[in-house]
């Protein structure tokens, strides 16, 4: 019985199931349209944020980190120093998104009934920041100093032997936060996943007060009121950031292959890949020629695909599906969005191509260092 | 309380700065002793008016010590001074980057005769110490970077996959060092290999062989047997 759900489950989690499912049932859980609002409430999907739904969430997460550590193969990746603030950040991140949630349920439903958000009642008057604020801040940074003392002394640091340029480790892992990045490297360019998209991320964020428009949930806990937002910003939070730190810490084992959580790490699981850049699906397995010499001609049909996407599709985008968003935004702020948005899409879409395609890069210059 | 007309005259009527004062006593004492910032505005402007600040000997006397000239002078020199010290820093923090001695293995090296290396094998011998994979095929022998195109981990020899995997993405390249999986752009560097005068293989890792520009076809980026 066990052990059924365990192979189940190693299989469900490999990405290319994984990720689709969480994918396609996403909506379903942070609705952004009318449409799948509906199928929300028919499903039920919405009981997740009270209390019961809570409770529920917390015994699964449980269950599973439990399944984890009765199993001999996911022990040890359970138990190795590392990847303890893994476990912690996902308790807290269901805890969060669950407590936002469950807030934002109950205004909606005020506001739908006309009654205004809880937050409206909150006191408006000031305190001081010396001393109601600084004793707070203070009480807290002991704790906290508590907890870390006391985790320095419960778990050892996970050091390893001297560093050594000839024997990298196997599987080689970066610190638990930039796992997510290491896995986007694995779909692109060092120069895109290593150093533009980064930047991009950092720069959107301090880039949302100046590009969200809308006034409603200020100041107060709301789902409903921004929706479209609510849902992408915690698909690029939640599965293209936290999950795929999951899948790093996880889910990828020696010679970075993909393993299950109760699978067994073998060295030598042999993964075929044979990736191919889109130049040569087209000139040689297309046309049936060899790739031409001049280096533009080759990439011809990478930059004319990477055009469509950047420079054609907004505007296309703008005149039909998106028309009132330019509208409502203006030629700027709908720029600007744009490029964020087809940035981060453009790691969803890189990874099914690499999938289904075994597609290595659109563009492939090694000659420039310009890969997409 | 602003100062009276009274006390204005008596301020300006002043004979000497040991009046000037005694008449400023008068007027804190008149005001309990305090001495507000507006009021000490007031009298320091008369103040200014009847004493003014250049009769004083000692600023003549600075003026002739301490011309604009001899200033921008002495600046001048500081300046300079401070620029000789920090560009003499910076030149001992540069030199210090290239140490006299060197503990890292010569960039050429002999390898040994070519009957050390057996055909269709990829020798590891040199991975430790120099960063090389010796390849041997039917026809040539390589002498392989050990460095990912990727992003730069070492990766590792799976003899059962024949492929040189990384661990870090999981790039993959064939034993002749081309890319085949994962997301390395790039095929591995060749290094310039030759025979010595002496009949053995020398590795010159001064000189690479990239196969994007295609370079994999020149003399001395294999080694014929």
């Amino acid at each position: 019985m066990i052990e059924t759900i365990k192979h189940t489950i190693d299989y469900i989690s490999a990405p290319t199931i994984s990720f689709t499912l969480i994918t396609v049932l996403f909506p379903l859980f942070f609705p952004p349209t009318d449409f799948f609002d509906k199928l929300n409430r028919k499903l039920r999907i919405y009981k997740i944020w009270t209390n019961a739904g809570g409770l529920i969430l917390f015994t699964l997460i449980s269950i599973f980190f439990y399944m984890g550590y009765t199993d001999p193969n996911f022990k040890i990746i359970l138990m190795k120093g590392d990847n303890f603030p893994i476990v912690l950040m996902i308790y807290t991140m269901f805890f969060f998104t669950w407590y936002a949630m469950k807030k934002s349920y109950i205004n909606d439903a005020r506001i739908e009934e006309g009654k205004k958000p809880t937050e409206w009642h909150d006191p408006e008057d000031k305190v001081l920041v010396w001393p109601d604020l600084v004793y707070i801040e203070l009480i807290a940074l002991i704790l906290f100093m508590v907890f870390l003392i006391v985790w320095a002394i419960l778990v050892p640091a996970p050091l390893e032997e001297p560093a050594n340029p000839a024997a990298t480790p196997n599987p080689s892992k970066a610190p638990w936060y930039f796992l997510g990045l290491q896995e986007m490297l694995v779909y692109f360019d060092p120069w895109l996943a290593g150093v533009l998209f980064p930047t991009l991320i950092i720069v959107g964020m301090c880039a949302i007060p100046y590009m969200d428009i809308n006034k409603k949930g200020d100041g107060y806990y709301s789902f409903k009121e921004r929706r479209v937002g609510y849902f992408i910003f915690m698909y690029g939070w939640l599965v293209l950031w936290i999950y795929l730190i999951v899948i790093g810490t996880f889910f990828r084992g020696p010679n970075w292959n993909f393993f299950g959580p109760f699978e067994y790490w073998d060295p030598h699981k042999l993964e075929v890949l044979n990736n191919v850049n889109l130049s040569e699906y087209f000139w040689v397995i297309g046309l049936g020629q060899p790739l031409p010499q001049n280096i533009l001609v080759r990439e011809s049909v990478g930059f004319l695909v990477t055009g469509l996407y950047v420079f054609v599709l907004p505007v296309v985008l703008a005149k039909t599906i998106l028309k009132n968003m330019y509208k409502a935004y203006g030629p700027t702020r709908y720029t600007f969005l744009m490029i964020l948005g087809l940035s981060m899409l453009s790691l969803p879409i890189k990874m099914y191509l690499r999938w289904i395609f075994n597609l290595k890069y659109i563009i492939g210059i090694p000659e420039w260092f310009f890969n997409i | 309380m602003k100062l009276t007309e009274e006390e204005k005259q008596l301020l300006i009527s002043a004979k000497d700065e040991s009046v000037w004062y005694s008449i400023c006593d008068d007027i804190k004492n008149r005001r309990n002793g305090i001495y507000p910032n507006y009021l000490s505005r007031e009298v320091y402007q008369i103040y200014q008016n009847k004493f003014p600040i250049d009769k004083y000997k000692e600023w003549a006397l600075l003026d002739s010590q301490l011309t604009r000239k001899a200033f921008l002078n002495w600046l001048s020199v500081g300046w300079l001074a401070f620029a000789a010290a920090t560009g003499g820093f910076f030149t001992a923090m540069i030199r210090y980057l290239f140490p006299n001695v060197l503990f890292e293995p010569p960039q050429s090296f002999k390898i040994g005769f070519p009957d050390n290396f057996e055909a269709g094998k990829v020798d590891l011998r040199f991975k430790k110490s120099h960063n090389v994979w010796i390849v041997r095929d039917d026809e040539k022998i390589i002498a392989l970077s050990t460095v990912c195109t990727h992003l730069g981990c070492t990766p590792n020899w799976l003899e059962t996959d024949r492929k040189f995997k990384c661990p870090c993405h999981g790039s993959g390249f064939r034993s002749s060092g081309i890319n085949f999986e994962g997301p390395a752009p790039r095929p591995l560097e060749r290094y310039r290999i030759v025979l010595a005068n002496d009949g053995q293989i020398l590795v010159d890792k001064t000189k690479k062989f990239n196969y994007e520009k295609g370079e994999w076809g020149r003399s001395e980026s294999f080694l014929k047997v």
